[in-house]
């Protein structure tokens, strides 16, 4: 199986850039060619959601069984207010990262671009972050978005991720 | 006795209606004792016959010869003692048993569907074995059923199914080229054996459909097997049992006691709900000769009752570090029982036997978390006051612990005591010579010791919950001390080995079981008793 991780580096290296779809992905790799089990990827906020301008860093570890088993994917801690993300942790809830829905035809790109539009459509029915989910189930977006606007400029304890340049 | 009454009386009694259910196939010997618990005996003439003869009346015995028909057969008057407490009627199955009836039970719903029976499983499985549930839908958009459970694809098929041989293979799993053997479904999407089988491998515990790896089409037994190259989708079948019987708890169980693998099946499922209401209740006992409870799922736990043995579990439980493991990070699923490790992910937990969605916190049911919602979160502060208090109460606890465990170890020492009462039968056949069925009062020794062990151990729960100064209380301690005696009498008796004394001290093992036998019925009437008058109050 090392082989596959390996075949994905490559594959991937010639998507990013040049695909338009993948065009939020900044950089998808592992995070030193020794070993290709860890990866890290960084990734923008998609439009029209108050993550856009701000970019994320995703950590990747797949495990000896990837792709039989899906690899541990998550955001970097305290980075991301989302209504699926446990803000402390960085942790995920979303069903393709579990084994039980995963399968092992997707790839490491397909878990990203999966966490990609879960950040563009939070899942208020699975919440790892109540406030925010609520703020969602109620219908008040304006509230949802400026609170996350809040975290993400260093509300609540700072934050460590950073507002882009471009 | 009227044939067929009781079939239609107690098993088609289904309360979710949306079940299979396996019905009754050949009487096993049934006898119900005076006590209004259920007892079953091996069918042999043995002291116990003796014992409970004078519950022959309201009992009674099933002739194995007669009872080759279907449905057991209960009288209906008999369902009920005259004293109202109620009766309990069920078989032991083993896993093949149940796997039978299933098909069976396939054979003859097949004409519905007039699919092969293999789609059937598939269908029934993705059903969780709802049958009732497939039958609607499948009435209402039989096409709709097929392409969601995965039986064919919504378009033309690509590809013809099964395993093919190439050269040279790149398969996009693994990314590994010179593959010489693949396997696809009709969608086309191809992958290598090897894959494949890794694949099946993880899956095969589940007791789920198992699709294609990147499409919901379903692999069938038969591609399994092909894959795995044996038998693996026994298996399958073998895991998806156990989610049948877990769909179907009301009337099924496995069999709590290690490595045994029975289930009991009860019939008369209405008939469980009475059982409180008298401090009673439903026992049942496996093909080995395990006794248990049917409501809890615990060994039998007379005197006490099940909310008594709940209690006392649960408190055990505090006290040992594994088990406190289980109590913290572990919760019952609130439908269901099944205990659920929460291993990460959200708080909307969704129970994988029974499929029930609740909340982690509050243990509600995720659909009524409206208005206020997810308030559980936060209301969450338990107080610890109370801490000195309860320290007396431990003490008194760990005293009657103490006691429970040691008798629980002795039991144990029984039970091996048992496993080598065989050796002495066929002894006490080949060296003395006499009948089989004359050596029996040694197995039925045994059988009082164990059960006479248990109900001690047992009583010790009852004596923790009950009013120390009430008179009855000091009776019921009387009664525990002569139990205790007589069990280990009868214990010590069962030490003899040689075949010459044990025949002639055959009376003895007679008198010393029977003994046993009333001293063990004496204290649970008394302990039933402590419960009905409210001495004994179970309490956290």
């Amino acid at each position: 199986m090392s082989q596959r991780l390996a075949k994905e580096y490559r594959a991937l290296s010639k998507t990013l850039g040049r695909d338009p779809e993948y065009a939020y992905i900044i950089s998808l790799a592992p995070v030193s060619e020794e070993n290709l089990r860890k990866w890290e990827s960084l990734i923008t906020g998609p439009p029209d959601t108050p993550y856009f301008g701000h970019e994320f860093t995703l950590q990747i570890e797949a495990s000896e069984a990837y792709p039989l088993e899906p690899p541990k994917v998550q955001f970097q801690a305290r980075c991301m207010p989302h209504c699926n993300v446990d803000f402390d942790s960085g942790r995920i809830c979303l069903s393709v990262l579990d084994a039980a829905h995963w399968t092992p035809a997707w790839d490491l790109l397909h878990v990203v671009h999966a966490i990609w539009l879960l950040l563009a459509s939070p899942e208020p029915d699975s919440p790892l972050d109540v406030d925010l989910a609520c703020l969602v189930r109620a219908g008040d977006r304006s509230a949802h978005n400026s609170l996350i606007a809040y975290y993400l400029n260093g509300g609540s304890r700072g934050h460590c991720g950073h507002v882009s340049e471009r | 006795m009227k044939e067929g009454s009781v079939y239609d009386e107690g098993f088609n009694d289904d309360d979710d209606d949306d079940s299979i259910l396996l019905e009754f196939e050949s009487g096993s010997d049934i006898e119900y004792d005076d006590t209004g618990l259920l007892r079953r005996d091996p069918g042999l003439a043995s002291l116990s016959d003796e014992e409970s003869g004078k519950g022959g009346n309201n009992g009674y015995y099933l002739d194995g010869a007669t009872i080759s028909s279907r449905n057991v057969v209960i009288p209906k008057d008999e369902l009920y003692e005259n004293d109202g407490v109620p009766k309990l009627s069920y078989r032991c199955l083993t896993t093949d048993q149940i796997y039978e009836l299933m098909l069976e039970r396939l054979e003859r719903i097949q004409p519905i569907f007039d699919i092969s029976y293999e789609d059937i499983i598939v269908l029934l499985q993705q059903y969780a074995w709802s049958e009732e549930r497939l039958l609607e839908d499948w009435t209402e958009n039989r096409d709709n059923v097929i392409v969601s459970c995965g039986l064919k694809l919504g378009h033309e098929p690509v590809a013809s199914r099964g395993i093919r041989k190439h050269a040279n293979f790149l398969c996009h799993i693994c990314c590994e080229a010179n593959k010489m053997k693949t396997f696809t479904l009709e969608c086309g999407h191809e992958y290598c054996l090897e894959c494949y089988q890794h694949y099946i491998k993880d899956k095969l515990l589940e007791g789920k459909i198992i699709t294609c790896m990147s499409c919901p089409l379903a692999l069938k037994n038969k591609d399994i097997d092909a894959i795995m190259g044996d038998n693996s989708s026994q298996k399958l079948m073998r895991s998806s049992i156990k989610g049948f019987i877990q769909k179907h708890s009301n009337h099924y169980k496995w069999c709590p006691f290690v490595d045994c693998n029975c289930i009991i099946q009860v019939g008369n499922i209405s008939t469980l709900s009475e059982f409180p209401r008298f401090h009673l209740s439903p026992y049942v006992v496996c093909d080995n000769q395990h006794r248990f409870c049917f409501k809890c799922g615990l060994e039998s736990h007379s005197p006490g009752d099940c909310h008594v043995a709940e209690l006392w579990v649960k408190m055990a439980q505090l006290e040992s570090a594994n088990l406190n493991w289980v109590l913290t990070n572990t919760k019952e699923c609130p439908k269901c029982g099944v205990n659920i490790e929460k291993n990460g992910g959200c708080n909307h937990m969704t129970c994988k036997s029974c499929a029930y969605e609740f909340c982690w916190i509050c243990e509600g049911c995720w659909a009524e978390h409206g208005g206020g919602y997810y308030e559980c979160t936060r209301f969450k502060k338990e107080d610890k006051n109370g801490a000195v208090e309860s320290k007396n109460a431990i003490r008194k606890y760990t005293f009657y612990y103490k006691l429970f465990s040691e008798h629980e170890n002795s039991a144990k020492l029984d039970w091996s005591l048992g496993l080598t009462v065989e050796q002495k039968v066929k002894a006490l056949q080949e060296n003395i010579g006499i009948s089989w069925i004359e050596t029996q009062f040694l197995p039925e020794s045994i059988r009082a010791l164990i059960e006479g062990r248990t109900t001690l151990k047992w009583s010790f729960p009852v004596a923790f919950y009950s009013d120390p100064s009430h008179n009855l209380t000091k009776i019921f301690v009387d009664n525990q001390s002569l139990l205790v005696s007589a069990v280990e009498d009868l214990s010590q008796l069962l030490q003899v080995k040689e075949p010459q004394k044990i025949i002639d001290r055959k009376l003895e093992f007679f008198n010393k079981a029977r003994f046993v036998r009333s001293r063990d019925k004496a204290l649970v009437e008394c302990g039933r008793d402590l419960l009905c008058k409210g001495i004994c109050i179970p309490h956290q």
